[in-house]
This record gives C-alpha cells, sequence and structure tokens, in this order.
C-alpha cells in the first residue's frame, strides 16, 4: 500500500445555456474519461511513465465498451475494470490500484460521470448537475505518498455521538485525533455545520472542511465528487501533511476515507471553473427511445465505423514509406503515389489545431442526425482544421458560443457523442476553441452574455456552492477551501 | 478548326421546374413529349434506340431500376436503358454517355432524361435525401450538408481573396433577374442585393439567398450521331467538347478549399481539341448551387484569373447583355435545381440559345456555349462544349 499519487487531470465540462452551466449534450461518462486521461497523459509526456497496463474506470458507462476505452487511448490490450459510480466505487477503485501486484506506475483511475435526471429532478432547481471527470494514476516509485483505505461503521441502532464517530474513524486510519497534524475533507449530507464544530472538538490539530449540506440527491455523480474531493486535498498537502479525504455514509453511521501523506508530486494540473446548476429542463435526458430508433440520418453501418476507430478517436493517419506523403484519414493507400505497402500510422496532433475555414450551421440546415442536439444548442459551427500543412480534418466545434471561431484560430480536438444510431451512440472528434480572447470557451465570461447575475443569485438554491473547487489552469495555485458559514 | 462534332442536339423538351403536382412518372413524360414535339421535322419514337436516365433517386421512391419506368414513360418500353448517378451532375454525366453512345457509332439516337422530385418528401426526410451526396464519414457527421461544405468554401474563399459578400448578393440577384425571363423557372421574381445580404442565415457566410431551391423538374434531350442530324432539323446543336473529373468526395482531403479541381479537369478535357477557345465563348450555363458556387465555376473553367470571379460578377459582365452572360435561363439559383434534370437542364437552354430560341432571354447571336455541372461540392464534374448548326 505505499503508492503516491503521480498525478491527476481534471475535467468539468460546462455548457452556457441562458444563464446557467451544465455539461454538453454531447458528453457522457466516456467521453469525460478519455478526455481526463488523455489530459493526464500530456502532462506526463516527457516524464518517463510508461504505457499503462490496467484502467480501473469509475463511471457508468457501459462494460459492453472496455474496448472502446483501449482504442480511445490507443493502447492495445489494455486491462479494464469497472467499479460502480459511487463514492464506495472509488475508494474500491483507488484500493485495488494500489494494491502492488507487479504493474506499479502503470495503473490509472478514472472517475467519469455526467448526471441523468429523471424529468422530475431535472425541473427540480435545487438538483446539482454536475458532471466531470478526474483521472489519477498511481504509482509507488516515487514513494511519498501512503493510500490508507478505512472504513468503520456502527451497528444499526447504535448512534454514537458526532465526536465518538470521528475518533472512531481516525484511529480505524492509523491516526490520532490529538497527535495528528493535517487536513480532512469530510463529505456529509445533513448536519455539515454540527459536524465541522464536531471535528474540530475531536481532532484539534487537524483543518477540517466539511461540504455538503442539504440537497436533492439525484443524479449527482458521487464519484465524480469523492474524485474530486481528493484531487483538491492532494493538491494542497504539503512535506509531513497528512490528509484524509472521506465521505459519511448514509449519515453519521460510516465513514469511508483515504488517507494521504503529503506531499503529493503534482506534474500539473488542470481544471475549469466552479460547478454550476443544471436547467431545469429534460432536454439532456438521453431518450431510448431515440437511441434505438432507427436513424434518419445518414448511415453508417456498425461495422463500417468500427474500420478505423484510430482515425475517427485518435486522428491516426498514414505515412507513405517510399514519397513520405503523410494522409488523413488512412485508407490503406498514398494519396500521392499509390503504394499500398508498408504505410505506416502515425498520430496526427489533437492540440493547436489551424482552422482553414468555418461556418455556422442554422438550426434547420443542420442533417437529420443532428435534430435532437440543435434542440437544446441551437446553431453550430463546423470548422476545417490544418493537422498538417495539407492535411485537414473536419470537426464539428462544441463547448462554444456559435458563430465566434474565426480563420485562423486554434482549437484542439476532443472525443464527444456525435448521434445515436441503432441502439449505440457513435463517438468521435470534436473540436473545442483554444484562441484565447477571440473565442469565448463557454463557461468562461462572455461578454454579451446578459445572464450572469442571475446565475450568481443560484447560490441560494445551491448550498453545495460553498465549497471551493479547483479552477483555472494554474498547476500549483495553493487555495485553501472556504469554510462554510 | 479541331475536331469534328461528336454529337448533335436535335430536340428538346423541358418541365416547369418548383414545386409541382405532377409525380415523377408525369414529369417524365411531359418532358419527352415536349422534346419529341420539338424536332423540326418530326420523329418517330421507334427510332429512338437507347435511353438514359438521369436521377439520383431523391426520396428513394424508385432507387433501383427507375430507368425502366423512364422508357415507359417515353412510350419505349423494351428499350436499352439505364439510370445514371453522380448526385448533381447525373445529368452532364448521362449526356456525356449519351454523347459516347453516339460518337462511337454505336447508336443513331438516343435519349436523354433528368429527373428529380423532390417537394413531395416530408421535411426531415427531404434534409436527409439533401445530405446523401456528401462524405458521410466526416463531413457529414461534422454535421454539414451541402450549404455546410459551400459556407465552408465560401468562409475560406473570404479569408484567401477578401471580403465576397456583394459579390455572392450580385449572383443571386443577376440569376434571380435571368429567372424573371424564364417561364421554367422556380423562381421568376427579382431580388436586391439587400434582400439576399439580409437574408435568413443557412450556414454562414451563406444565408437562405445564397441556396438552390428545392424543385421537381424533368428535361429531356435527343441526341443524334452529327451524320445524321440533318434528318431531323436544319439547325441541330452540336457537342465539340465534352470533359468530366472527379475529385476526393471530402472537401478536407482536396488539395485546396477554393478550386474544385474536378471542374478544371473537366474543362480542360472538354476545351482539348475543340474548336474554339474560352475567348470564343458566348455564355456560359454553371452549376450555382450556391452562390459561391458560380464565382468558383467562373474561375475553375479559366474565365476568370484566381479571387477576380467577384470583381467580374460586379461589373455586370456576367448579366444577360454582359460581355459573357452566366446562367441567362436563372441557373440553379432561380430556375431551380431538380438534382438530376440540372445537367440536361442546361444542355435545353444551350439548345434554345443557340438556335435563337430564348425569347426575353436571348443572348443576342449566340453561336458557343458551354455547360458545367457538378457533383455536390466538387466529388464529380462534367462539362461540355456546344456549338450553333
Amino acid at each position: 500500500m505505499a503508492r503516491s499519487i503521480l498525478s491527476a487531470s481534471l475535467v468539468r465540462p460546462a455548457w452556457q445555456l441562458g444563464s446557467f452551466r451544465v455539461e454538453g449534450p454531447d458528453e457522457d461518462s466516456f467521453t469525460l474519461a478519455v478526455t481526463a486521461l488523455n489530459r493526464l497523459g500530456r502532462q506526463l509526456q516527457g516524464t518517463g511513465a510508461r504505457t499503462l497496463a490496467r484502467l480501473h474506470v469509475v463511471g457508468s458507462c457501459s462494460p459492453e465498451i472496455d474496448w472502446a476505452f483501449s482504442e480511445a487511448l490507443g493502447i492495445p490490450g489494455l486491462d479494464v475494470r469497472r467499479y460502480p459510480s459511487n463514492a464506495p466505487g472509488l475508494w474500491g477503485a483507488l484500493a485495488a490500484a494500489a494494491h502492488d501486484d507487479g504493474t506499479a506506475g502503470r495503473e490509472a483511475v478514472v472517475a467519469a460521470d455526467t448526471a441523468t435526471l429523471s424529468p422530475e429532478a431535472a425541473g427540480d432547481r435545487r438538483v446539482r448537475h454536475s458532471a466531470g471527470g478526474v483521472a489519477f494514476l498511481l504509482s509507488k516509485e516515487l514513494g511519498l505518498s501512503v493510500l490508507r483505505h478505512g472504513f468503520r461503521g456502527h451497528p444499526p441502532g447504535h448512534s454514537p455521538s458526532m465526536q465518538g464517530a470521528i475518533t472512531g474513524w481516525l484511529e480505524a486510519l492509523g491516526l490520532s485525533p490529538h497527535g495528528s497534524r493535517g487536513e480532512v475533507v469530510f463529505e456529509v449530507e445533513e448536519e455539515p455545520d454540527r459536524w465541522q464544530a464536531a471535528w474540530e472538538q475531536a481532532a484539534p490539530g487537524i483543518t477540517v472542511t466539511v461540504v455538503g449540506g442539504p440537497r436533492v440527491d439525484v443524479g449527482r455523480p458521487s464519484a465524480v465528487e469523492a474524485a474530486l474531493l481528493l484531487w483538491e486535498l492532494a493538491r494542497r498537502l504539503r512535506t509531513g501533511d497528512t490528509g484524509v479525504v472521506g465521505q459519511a455514509v448514509r449519515g453519521r453511521n460510516g465513514f469511508s476515507a483515504f488517507r494521504l501523506d503529503g506531499p503529493v508530486r503534482w506534474l500539473g494540473s488542470w481544471g475549469t471553473g466552479e460547478p454550476g446548476l443544471n436547467p431545469p429542463t429534460d432536454k439532456f435526458l438521453i431518450r431510448k427511445s431515440q437511441l434505438d430508433a432507427v436513424s434518419q440520418g445518414a448511415y453508417l453501418p456498425h461495422p463500417t465505423y468500427l474500420e478505423n476507430l484510430a482515425g475517427r478517436w485518435r486522428l491516426v493517419g498514414e505515412r507513405c514509406p517510399r514519397c513520405d506523403t503523410l494522409a488523413f484519414p488512412a485508407r490503406g493507400r498514398c494519396r500521392s503515389c499509390g503504394r499500398s505497402e508498408g504505410l505506416r500510422s502515425e498520430a496526427l496532433p489533437r492540440v493547436g489545431l489551424e482552422v482553414e475555414a468555418v461556418t455556422t450551421i442554422s438550426p434547420g440546415a443542420q442533417p437529420t442526425e443532428f435534430d435532437s442536439m440543435v434542440e437544446t444548442v441551437g446553431a453550430y459551427d463546423v470548422a476545417v482544421v490544418r493537422l498538417q500543412p495539407g492535411v485537414r480534418a473536419t470537426f464539428q466545434v462544441t463547448d462554444a458560443v456559435a458563430g465566434r471561431l474565426r480563420v485562423g484560430d486554434r482549437v484542439a480536438a476532443v472525443l464527444r457523442r456525435l448521434y445515436p444510431m441503432e441502439g449505440e451512440w457513435r463517438y468521435g472528434l470534436k473540436a473545442i476553441p483554444e484562441t484565447p480572447g477571440s473565442t469565448p470557451r463557454l463557461g468562461e465570461r462572455d461578454p454579451k452574455s446578459p445572464a450572469r447575475s442571475a446565475r450568481r443569485g443560484s447560490s441560494s438554491v445551491a448550498p453545495r456552492e460553498r465549497r471551493a473547487t479547483p479552477r483555472g489552469s494554474g498547476g500549483r495555485a495553493e487555495r485553501r477551501p472556504q469554510r462554510p458559514r | 478548326m479541331g475536331r469534328p462534332p461528336r454529337a448533335a442536339i436535335v430536340g428538346a423538351g423541358h418541365t416547369r421546374f418548383g414545386a409541382l403536382p405532377e409525380g415523377p412518372r408525369r414529369l417524365v413524360r411531359d418532358a419527352v413529349d415536349q422534346a419529341v414535339a420539338s424536332v423540326d421535322r418530326g420523329v418517330d419514337r421507334e427510332s429512338i434506340q437507347e435511353l438514359f436516365l438521369s436521377t439520383l433517386g431523391f426520396s428513394g421512391w424508385q432507387l433501383g431500376n427507375a430507368a425502366s419506368i423512364a422508357a415507359e414513360e417515353a412510350g419505349r418500353p423494351g428499350l436499352p436503358a439505364v439510370r445514371v448517378e453522380n448526385a448533381c451532375a447525373s445529368g452532364g454525366f448521362a449526356l456525356r454517355l449519351a454523347v459516347d453512345a453516339v460518337a462511337s457509332g454505336r447508336q443513331d439516337l438516343v435519349l436523354v432524361v433528368g429527373l428529380e422530385k423532390m417537394t413531395d418528401v416530408p421535411h426531415p426526410r427531404r434534409r436527409y435525401w439533401l445530405g446523401v451526396s456528401g462524405d458521410t464519414e466526416w463531413e457529414r457527421l461534422a454535421g454539414l450538408t451541402f450549404a455546410g461544405v459551400y459556407g465552408l468554401m465560401a468562409a475560406r474563399y473570404a479569408a484567401e481573396y477578401g471580403p465576397v459578400r456583394e459579390a455572392l448578393s450580385e449572383v443571386a440577384v443577376k440569376n434571380h433577374a435571368h429567372g424573371v425571363l424564364n417561364p421554367n423557372a422556380h423562381f421568376q421574381k427579382a431580388v436586391t442585393r439587400e434582400q439576399v445580404s439580409a437574408g435568413p442565415p443557412v450556414a454562414a457566410p451563406l444565408g437562405l439567398y445564397d441556396c438552390c431551391p428545392v424543385s421537381d423538374g424533368a428535361a429531356a434531350l435527343l441526341v443524334a450521331r452529327p451524320d445524321v442530324a440533318r434528318r431531323f432539323t436544319d439547325s441541330p446543336v452540336y457537342i465539340v467538347g465534352s470533359g468530366a473529373g472527379s475529385d476526393h468526395l471530402a472537401v478536407q482531403e482536396r488539395s485546396s478549399l477554393t478550386r474544385i479541381d474536378a471542374s478544371r479537369a473537366a474543362a480542360e478535357e472538354a476545351f482539348r481539341g475543340a474548336p474554339f477557345d474560352r475567348k470564343r465563348v458566348d455564355l456560359l450555363e454553371v452549376h450555382d448551387c450556391f452562390t459561391i458556387a458560380e464565382l468558383l465555376a467562373l474561375e475553375d473553367l479559366g474565365f476568370s484569373p484566381r479571387g477576380g470571379a467577384g470583381k467580374l460578377t460586379l461589373s455586370g459582365a456576367t448579366r444577360l447583355g454582359g460581355r459573357l452572360p452566366v446562367n441567362p435561363d436563372g441557373g440553379l439559383k432561380a430556375k431551380g435545381h431538380p438534382i438530376g434534370a440540372t445537367g440536361v437542364s442546361q444542355a435545353y437552354e444551350v439548345f434554345l440559345q443557340l438556335r435563337g430560341q430564348a425569347g426575353a432571354r436571348q443572348v443576342g447571336d449566340a453561336q458557343r456555349a458551354l455547360t458545367h455541372n457538378v457533383g455536390g461540392s466538387g466529388a464529380t464534374a462534367a462539362v461540355h462544349l456546344f456549338s450553333g448548326g
């Protein structure tokens, strides 16, 4: 049990609709997980980190697409293990990943999910509509941290005092309530203020942040929330610090937690702004009828869809050994000289892509398979981007205000849901703007958006907004979480 | 003076274009009947030896074996018949096959029919069919239909050559003005540049008035071997050049976003060995499915330098009465664009123009003409050159 968190990445999708920010309609557990893992991979470039051997997935995406992780990450034979999309699922995944069985430094844990709201919950403005992906790479090579999993429940009918419960939990983690210095992030659903006071009395040397409060607990991907707690805490730990991150389970009857001994070495991190509220709408629901319907859209048979996933998901093209022409998509024959033997796969860059042309598709001009997406997002952009001189790809633009992208701007390619066909979601790359200034990312400040004041007011219906959430791409910013007032 | 003519048009017919009450069978029958009736010295239907039907098969009402229906409606069941499909360039390619059928000596007289019935389909199904000829895997699944693809080309054109809005609007204004003079046109109504520029957006920078309409219609041509043409008429219209080309289906794979290389290749082949060069062409029928397409066509076909088509258009040179009238029938933009009928309809217009029968839209003393028919966003293209008898 001696593995440190080597690196982590966070993906918080943000979509702006009116005054609310929610996840985009083209994201799901799978795309968020892949995006978080890709970011992690980029952070680890040049650090000597080796290819993943095992991936622990905490999320709701179907186990039937385990193979898709291997394909999307470009790691053949990746061992994918699945855990329920809840906090215990995450703790279980971390415990399994921390177990040393010869794959040290080659295991990652990713928690990623979106909330699926019932129509009733969707209409309830108190419902938090969180979504995101958090990926951790675990390694024992640094030897700096300990991940120790503790859980203690209480027999039914036995309800100890809050202080007593806290003392018991800390002991389970090998910590002395009075002798330990460190930090605890504690999530509880009820009575957060009383819990705060109880922690301060029971463990005076420990800085405690209690998060939680009354909420309608529907549609919240709690595995992601738990992973966020871990992410936040790990960012702050210094040498000699001990950290505990945990969640109370069912009121005060149990506490599931991880202990970390700092510092956790961070190679970098990436995060977006604070989480938002869901819009009071059910348009984000995946309608099963829609998924099962035989599409009136352009037909791509399933085997053809599978034929070039490396190209569709990872921008892998091919280079001719004779004339050195690089082409995308790969078709097994050189565009330039016609050679079909010995073509080499070559991954094209997925960031910093220059827009060569862009159009804005107004509602009504979209192909029918995008009808339901347009119902939700309205107009959208499509861009032809330059992968290399003379090598291009065509992407729908997402996470962006339509009509702002310009020729010459830069975009990055991300995996997203395209549209449903014959019972499955078809995935492919879309572009998100990365040129600062010219095109606001959704969720960033949009000077033309009239509705920010309404959003600020929304905190009154979202008690959990009080929790500070990592933001920005600032790497090692030492932000302390705010205490609830 | 170049090679002798390869084929001659001796009769031509054309239904109205627009949202029509007639079904596809009736449209074929009307166009063929008109073509037969137009033959100056008369023609016995029994002397028609082969039929080429150009149609996308929009709506899928009879996607397979549609040519046999055309033979029935032409009054010649049993005729050798084939459906030709290259999306919006189907008509140009059907004509090319007809030319080859007579130029090779295999047949004396063949029938080309172009048809599309598009407006009898519910809206979502129509939008599905409007996109079937583009690249499915990369363009369509990125959310593009043809308006979107041409929108991208227009955006790139503007990035390379400067503002293009005025010129695009002028293409629409000009072609609508020409459509007013064409009783078969879908739109017989003039528009102003301000109206065009202020039209609802479709695929920026293209708006509603930059797009051709969805139309029903049919056209038919009787194509004869040149040495027998005068049996049918004293004024046949000779086909003196035929060229075709293709390119990558997806725009992203082409050498440029502001050129349609298939058009360039088709024009090169058509002019190779032709009895006249570009300078002597009196009128053009080009494939203006979107206003930007007419600008690209002028450049791809060699009638304007790169980036100069906007200026040429704004100068008035391409209007009726100008130096080089383009799309005197209103073009796809105003006349309408029943997909499979369009390439055949372009040759119909040339047939009228070169025989001095185009009425109010007659290009004075027109002797030589070019038609240019593009499939989708430029995956295929056919060009034909014509001269009057």
